[in-house]
């Protein structure tokens, strides 16, 4: 089988707080993974082992690719520098003329229908607006994947919606892998080909959306009926 | 036993720090010289640099030259010498005054500011947006500051001294009574060259510890909003310390050195 990512055995901890044990993962080319869970179980702690941000404490990821990108859950975006400018840092090192560049950024600014604010600043956007220039952003550099940091936190369902199809646009007509960290429900409907669920430090469930929302998993019903009964809420005030 | 361990770790932070900052100062250094960082933020920080400081450090210097010179002058006039007035401000503004109030004006202001933006692009993932994008935060962050630092704080310098001097030539005049021309003329029998070539290494020296420390410690924040507040007060504590040593230990090793080789420069 080719596959673009394996995590093979990762396990992290923060001082005495053991937050991921034993994970193991697949990703291939194309594939849209969606990993679910409570707040606090180390969702993005393992996003940020997939992107190389950190490392853990044993087992590893092959990546095998390095062109890879990620969508950070605020944006992230260089108060500094202008939308064109942040977008401009992502082809580095790519040999473009100025008006290849100039094309370029505006190409990813109308993928998120943004291109008219190319010359504004991160502080002059709403928090929507920099979302996708994140999305824009992470596109540039024409990734084969991208890691989604809860990517539709803070948005309204409209918004919620055009950014779910921007994930599902990239993985069906550029063939990008994608591994989105949420826990919104949405996101999962309409982005995923396959749900891993973590909760207690390992992977609880994993399986198709179809069978997530079916499942009698004491773990995935809890969370997807929202009751305050059940293991997520012990396991974390454990 | 485990509190003892931990205390014993936390008294040696300073050491890592110190070895990280060192290593973020040889890698800046490598990158300015294959001219391999980022020229928008240099041209950016440097600017920075000029507007932020140059208001503060001209205040505090004029201060600094009018109250020194007060104070010599009454000593001076007490034994009836006020013609070696210009002699003795010269040497403390040029040697001392000059480059450390310019470089701790540099780190309060400048330096603060640069730990507190490193250490917000820090917890607000901006950095790690940066590595993503395969952007070098030394490349891209540390050795456009410390190439910025280290060319604006020597320019600040002779501005300070040049604005302490002239406070010191007001109270000369109003206060001394003494002749702008006895002034400049005891000044410039003792400022020479050398003195101005140590100033300059002196506020050099202070700008590469103020740029190599605030982006460090900007680039080791943990902790939210507390952490960038507890960065910046690093920052400028620790490049202040840095500062005060170096320009001592500085001072110490010219006049060593100046015994042997130049009697007369110790003079």
């Amino acid at each position: 089988m080719n596959l673009l990512i394996e995590v093979k055995n990762i396990s992290k901890s923060f001082d005495d707080l053991q937050v991921l044990q034993n994970i193991s993962l697949k990703v291939s080319p194309g594939e849209s993974v969606v990993i679910v869970g409570p707040s606090g179980v180390g969702k993005s702690t393992l996003l940020r082992i997939i992107a190389g941000l950190d490392k853990p404490d044993f087992g590893e990821v092959i990546v095998k690719t390095n062109k890879i990108s990620m969508v950070f859950q605020y944006s992230a975006l260089l108060n500094s520098y202008t939308v064109s400018e942040n977008i401009e840092l992502a082809l580095n090192g790519k040999k473009m003329t100025r008006e290849e560049r100039h094309q370029q950024i505006y190409e990813n600014l109308q993928v998120v229908g943004l291109e008219r604010y190319m010359d504004y600043f991160p502080d002059q956007l709403s928090g929507g607006q920099k979302k996708r220039i994140g999305f824009a952003r992470a596109i540039a550099s024409k990734p084969e994947i991208i890691l989604y940091d809860e990517p539709t936190s803070g948005l309204d369902p409209v918004l919620s919606t055009l950014i779910e199809d921007y994930i599902n646009k990239l993985s069906r007509e550029f063939h990008v892998a994608s591994i989105v960290v949420t826990h919104q429900l949405s996101t999962i409907k309409r982005t995923a080909k396959h749900v891993v669920m973590l909760c207690n430090s390992g992977i609880v469930w994993e399986g198709t959306p179809d069978n997530f929302f079916k499942s009698d998993n004491p773990y995935v019903k809890q969370f997807v009926e929202a009751t305050i009964e059940g293991p997520i809420l012990a396991g974390l005030l454990e | 036993m485990e509190a003892i361990s931990k205390l014993g770790k936390e008294q040696f932070v300073w050491l890592i720090e110190l070895g990280e900052s060192f290593k973020n100062f040889v890698l800046a250094i490598y990158c300015i010289l294959r001219g391999d960082f980022s020229k928008k933020e240099f041209i950016e920080q440097a600017s920075k640099f000029g507007f932020d400081t140059l208001p503060v450090v001209a205040v505090v210097t004029f201060f600094i030259g009018l109250a020194l010179t007060l104070q010599i002058s009454r000593q001076l006039m007490g034994i009836g010498n006020t013609s070696s007035l210009g002699t003795s401000v010269g040497i403390s503004i040029v040697r001392e005054i000059g480059p450390v109030v310019a470089g701790v004006m540099i780190a309060a202001r400048v330096g603060g500011a640069m730990a507190a933006e490193i250490a917000t692009m820090n917890v607000t993932e901006q950095i790690d947006a940066l590595k993503m994008m395969k952007q070098d935060p030394i490349k891209f962050l540390v050795a456009p500051r410390l190439l910025a630092s280290m060319i604006m704080t020597p320019l600040l310098t002779v501005f300070a001294i040049y604005i302490g001097s002239f406070g010191g030539l007001i109270i000369a005049i109003i206060y001394a009574s003494l002749d702008p021309y006895m002034f400049f003329d005891a000044f410039r029998t003792v400022v020479g060259n050398k003195d101005i070539i140590m100033a300059l290494f002196k506020a050099f020296v202070n700008g590469s510890i103020v740029a190599t420390l605030s982006c460090t410690y900007g680039l080791g924040t943990t902790g939210g909003a507390e952490g960038v507040g507890q960065t910046t007060t690093k920052a400028v504590v620790g490049a202040m310390l840095g500062i005060f040593l170096i320009n001592f230990l500085i001072t110490n090793s010219v006049y060593s050195v100046g015994k042997v080789l130049d009697p007369a420069f110790v003079k």
